[in-house]
């Protein structure tokens, strides 16, 4: 090519821009912290990175490892072991994100800065909260962090279920285990019942003439047809559900005795294994920066879960108010997926498309029984809606087949999202 | 100029945005695992062919087939969402 004066500056004038360009930055990629590594957290960190590798994603999460909730209720069967429950976010550090270790201590939801318990702060563009649930140690007398080294909780997988294995372990042939079941919402709505069911599957081999109580603060209560006929088949008498308005509802806790008063002269219990669910709410990293409303949950939008009280904050999971979907891991982790689209495409400028969130529970009854609850939910006049055409519990009256197939899909799923969110 | 424009521009140019395709997909993640891959006891989805996804998701939807948990979930979709979800597994890698 024959170069003329004119055209040889040019090229001079494209080369010095070209240098130019590689040596200023291009616009720097937005950040996005996500607080909270479990279901919700982890998902969400995750699919922002793959969605755009671009971004920025720092995920704070608490010192590894990370122990499940879903499935933990086998442990306490003796099923499985604490290190069967173990996640890690070495994979998802090694994937492009980064992973932060540590414990949020303050939200400021207007500078998205969030303050760490060693002094240091993370500052970025878009905040994702996903801390999970408080236990409400002020909202039943008697039960507080105190009384749950003696009633373990075990609501919270780790410790306190490898603790409430052992009471059981310890369990006298002919003693009592009560369960308490506080109102709703609560995180996993099954989860009381799962475990009631499988401690009473465990007592009927190892402790055949103990009883289990289950003392409920609800008249009512999620599958509850599928479980009271599961129930009956399984443990006949060894087990039974005490509603709230029958003596069911615990007013105050005495954890020296392992007593649970109930009111209206109804009780008290007194066990030898008391397992206490304490009422929840949204943590009070969320609470002091003015995420939660009355209902002690955060409002949120349900197009990108994003606060109603401040724009550019998503609290997804347990801690926000995303009813009618459950507080699950199925749940947060739907959740997790859609945000993460919807913050890559709200950054582009875009409008996200409309979400179609998914929760299918499954509840083992027996190892090798379980039953399952769906429900699809989309955006109706603003609001998070069920389809009415879809969703529903397993059939009543299955046959063992289809109940062993459900258990074998339960473990399928708990695989499924251990890997989605954790791999 | 159309040269200068380029050398000028991010280096790296934005990926797709996550379309319909991927947000019906995602919901379905949670049991058939990342982009369908699963590595348990429900069935995969990635690579899949189209007819047979769109079949399978129609005959659950109908109850002609007769699943667990499927045929409840099936029917919160329409016709168009099923063949754009078949379409999305079918391009995945197994």
């Amino acid at each position: 090519m024959r170069l003329t004066r004119r055209g040889f500056v040019g090229a001079a004038a494209l080369a010095g821009f070209a240098a130019l360009s590689r040596r200023l930055p291009a616009a720097p990629p937005a950040r996005v912290l996500v607080v909270g590594g479990g279901y919700a957290g982890a998902c969400c960190a995750k699919y922002l990175q793959r969605l755009d590798p671009a971004l920025a994603v720092t995920l704070l999460t608490r010192p590894d490892p990370y122990y499940t909730c879903p499935f933990s209720n086998l442990l306490l069967a003796g099923r499985l072991g604490l290190d069967e429950l173990e996640q890690r976010h070495d994979a998802l550090a090694h994937a492009g994100i980064e992973v932060r270790y540590g414990e949020a201590i303050a939200v400021d939801p207007v500078a998205k800065r969030v303050q760490l318990d060693d002094g240091s702060a993370l500052v970025a563009d878009r905040l994702v909260l996903a801390p999970g649930v408080e236990f409400a140690f002020d909202a039943l007398p008697g039960y507080d962090a105190a009384a749950a080294a003696i009633l373990p909780h075990a609501w919270e997988a780790g410790a306190q279920t490898v603790l409430l294995r052992r009471q059981l372990e310890a369990l006298p042939d002919g003693g009592t285990v009560l369960i308490s079941v506080p109102p709703e919402p609560y995180r996993c709505p099954p989860g009381p019942y799962e475990r009631a069911s499988l401690i009473a599957w465990w007592l009927r081999r190892a402790r055949p003439r103990a009883k289990l109580l289950i003392l409920d603060a609800k008249d009512r209560f999620s599958k509850q047809a599928l479980f009271r006929e599961g129930w009956q088949a399984l443990y006949g008498q060894q087990l039974e559900w005490v509603p709230g308005s029958d003596g069911g509802r615990i007013e105050r806790v005495e954890a020296a005795t392992r007593t649970l008063h109930a009111g209206f002269g109804f009780g008290p219990y007194r066990g030898d294994v008391v397992n206490v669910i304490p009422p929840q709410r949204a943590p009070k990293l969320l609470r002091e920066a003015g995420l939660t409303d009355a209902s002690g949950w955060c409002p949120v939008s349900p197009l990108a879960f994003e606060s109603s009280r401040h724009p550019g904050v998503h609290v997804l999971g347990d801690a926000a108010d995303a009813a009618p979907m459950p507080k699950s891991a199925y749940s947060a982790t739907s959740q997790a997926r859609a945000v993460a689209a919807a913050i890559v495409a709200q950054l582009r400028g875009e409008v996200p498309a409309a979400p179609v969130y998914l929760n299918t529970c499954y509840s083992l009854l027996a190892p090798d029984y379980g039953i399952s609850i769906a429900a699809v939910y989309r955006v109706a006049d603003g609001r998070l809606t069920a389809v009415p055409e879809a969703g529903g519990t397993s059939p009543l009256a299955a046959d063992a087949a289809f109940r062993a197939r459900e258990a074998v899909f339960a473990a399928g799923t708990w695989t499924s999202l251990n890997a989605d969110a954790f791999g | 100029m159309l040269a200068a424009l380029l050398l000028l521009a991010p280096l790296r140019l934005p990926a797709e945005a996550p379309g319909r395709g991927f947000g019906l997909a995602a919901a379905c993640f949670g049991c058939h695992g990342t982009d369908g891959v699963s590595r348990g006891a429900i069935p995969s989805l990635a690579g899949r062919s189209e007819r047979f996804l769109l079949l399978a998701l129609g005959e659950y939807r109908s109850g002609a087939s007769s699943g667990t948990v499927m045929n409840r979930i099936a029917r919160g979709y329409s016709d168009e969402e099923l063949a754009l979800l078949a379409a999305w597994f079918a391009g995945r890698r197994e």
